[in-house]
């Protein structure tokens, strides 16, 4: 899977609605859509921070593709995560190290995100690139 | 009575629209919002007679310096303080505190004593007490809080002993609108050769201050919460305790004489107000003080009575909402959680309804740990505020409740 199509299938989608109400409720479908971690995967080290919700965050490489995992509480929150791994599912590592955020505006819902929510984005973009980036690393 | 209308119209930010509709400003308890006349007397300052104060000869500074004394007297008449000297600009409540944990409480209190502060405050009135305490050898213990967010009496008299130096508690809570009993705690306080600090962070907006009255030695307030500008604030003292202040900050314009071997400090309030001051800020503070002095406290005082029983009433007849406190406020500020919905989601759904309220754990940590929930939402309102907003909100809850 290339982080290009994979983008390119969510602008799709989220194309198709006009409104806030229906971009979140996608949103929040592509949350109701990842499967469940585990309980003993809901801890301190897979937390992430600046969120005002609690978002838990797990990444793994198999066959050099990015494997992600997530949850959160609040469920605009797990549609968010939802989004990211509808984005970086089994893209390469070189590939999400390279990649920025434009793909948020294209969706249109960085105009729905207020700078906390933005924030809690940015810092669940930031874990799974700086994973990548030491996967390469000690590759 | 006041004129709402008119009251709506003297602040210019109500006359925009987001996305083509008005929007509701119900976060009151975290920010003010500015009449003109305060952005004008900033404007004005800029404008026409920019220059440092205390200094200067020239006709420009000499304006400026009696704006900034006008200001100090309009407040020292607004807290009925008995000496304007007893004013301290400073930049809020924040460094408010500070002053007077790290400039005061050596004066006061040495290892082994101890310093009272409630359960439920705001992180402002914990953290310096918290530190200076640590850092002095002292004890710091906690006050319990009842249902409603005040300060449990009973615990407060069973934990005053002759240890006790000083006690700082808040005037309202940011979390339910509540009022303390500010008097009756600071004479019992008093009886027991404790001295009393309050945060009136969010008292200050909403009711007639009478420092002389509460008996307090130390109060404090931010000016962006009363509709003056940010970076701004007040420290009362009373004048014997502010006269053997140690300064936090040195510099300039705090002192007396300067030479290498010995620096003497100025009087007050200079001895407390090192570097030059937000000029604009003080003068800006003082046209907010004008604004609600023409429009009389207590008629603001009136209507926000009327607001927060309507709110209240609305949100606790509501069946899927769990309100922080048990009876309606003091001040028109009610927390809350939704049953079964994160308050996230809801805050996130009333912002798209453009409706501006806090989420989260309300500066409050502590609070919210008693609680005994992850965050809460807050709506606060103010005297600009109407009961046809409340009833938008509430309709926009509802909606937001069925969406999630």
């Amino acid at each position: 899977m290339s982080l290009e199509k994979n983008i390119s299938f969510i602008i799709n989608d989220f194309g198709f609605f006009d409104n806030w109400e229906e971009k979140y409720e996608h949103l929040i479908d592509l949350g109701n859509n990842i499967s469940e971690i585990d309980q003993s995967d809901k801890i301190e080290k897979n937390l992430i921070k600046g969120c005002q919700a609690q978002v838990w965050l797990i990444c793994k490489i198999e066959n050099r593709k990015l494997i992600l995992q997530g949850d959160s509480d609040a469920i605009i929150t797990k549609g968010l995560v939802g989004l990211l791994i509808a984005v970086y599912n089994g893209v390469s590592p070189e590939e999400v190290v390279n990649s920025d955020s434009s793909f948020l505006e294209k969706t249109g819902l960085s105009k729905h995100l207020s700078m906390t929510r933005s924030n809690g984005i940015n810092e669940m973009r930031k874990k799974i690139i700086s994973f990548c980036k030491n996967y390469l690393k000690n590759e | 009575m006041i004129d709402i209308k008119k009251i709506r119209s003297d602040f210019p930010i109500f006359s925009q629209l987001r996305n083509n509709n008005p929007f509701i400003y119900f976060d009151n308890a975290a920010t003010t919002q500015k009449p003109k006349t305060v952005v004008d007397s900033i404007y004005n300052f800029y404008t026409k007679y920019n220059s440092n104060i205390q200094r200067g000869l020239y006709f420009f500074a000499d304006k400026a310096g009696s704006e900034f004394e006008n200001s100090r007297k309009l407040i020292s008449d607004f807290l009925n303080a008995s000496h304007t000297e007893e004013i301290i600009f400073t930049s809020g409540t924040t460094q408010s505190i500070n002053m007077v944990a790290f400039g005061y409480l050596q004066q006061l209190a040495s290892a082994g004593d101890e310093v009272l502060i409630g359960e439920m405050e705001h992180h402002a009135n914990i953290v310096p007490w918290q530190v200076a305490c640590a850092k002095m050898g002292l004890k710091l213990t906690i006050i319990k809080c009842c249902e409603n967010g005040k300060l449990d009496f009973e615990d407060l008299k069973k934990k005053l002993n002759q240890n006790v130096k000083l006690v700082a508690i808040q005037h309202v809570s940011n979390i339910t609108g509540h009022k303390n009993n500010v008097k009756k705690i600071g004479d019992l306080c008093k009886k027991n050769n404790s001295i009393v600090f309050v945060d009136g962070a969010q008292a200050i907006s909403s009711q007639i201050t009478d420092v002389q009255n509460l008996n307090c030695d130390f109060y404090c307030f931010s000016g962006h919460k009363l509709f003056g500008p940010n970076g701004v604030g007040v420290l009362f003292g009373k004048k014997h305790l502010l006269d053997i202040m140690d300064p936090v900050n040195f510099g300039g314009n705090m002192i007396n004489t300067v030479s290498f071997s010995k620096t003497t400090f100025g009087e007050l309030p200079q001895k407390l107000e090192a570097g030059t001051p937000n000029i604009a800020g003080v003068i800006g503070l003082g046209a907010a003080i004008k604004y609600i002095n023409d429009i009389g406290m207590e008629n603001i005082s009136n209507s926000e009575k009327i607001l927060a029983k309507k709110l209240w009433n609305s949100l606790s007849s509501n069946k899927h909402i769990v309100l922080s406190a048990k009876d309606c406020p003091n001040k028109p500020i009610c927390s809350f959680n939704v049953k079964n919905k994160h308050h996230y989601d809801v805050g996130s759904i009333l912002d798209e309804m453009n409706i501006c309220v806090r989420t989260g754990k309300l500066c409050a940590q502590t609070a919210i740990s008693k609680l005994n929930v992850s965050g809460l939402i807050r709506v606060s309102l103010c005297f600009y505020n109407t009961e046809k907003e409340i009833d938008f909100f509430i309709k926009s809850l509802n909606k937001a409740i069925k969406f999630l």
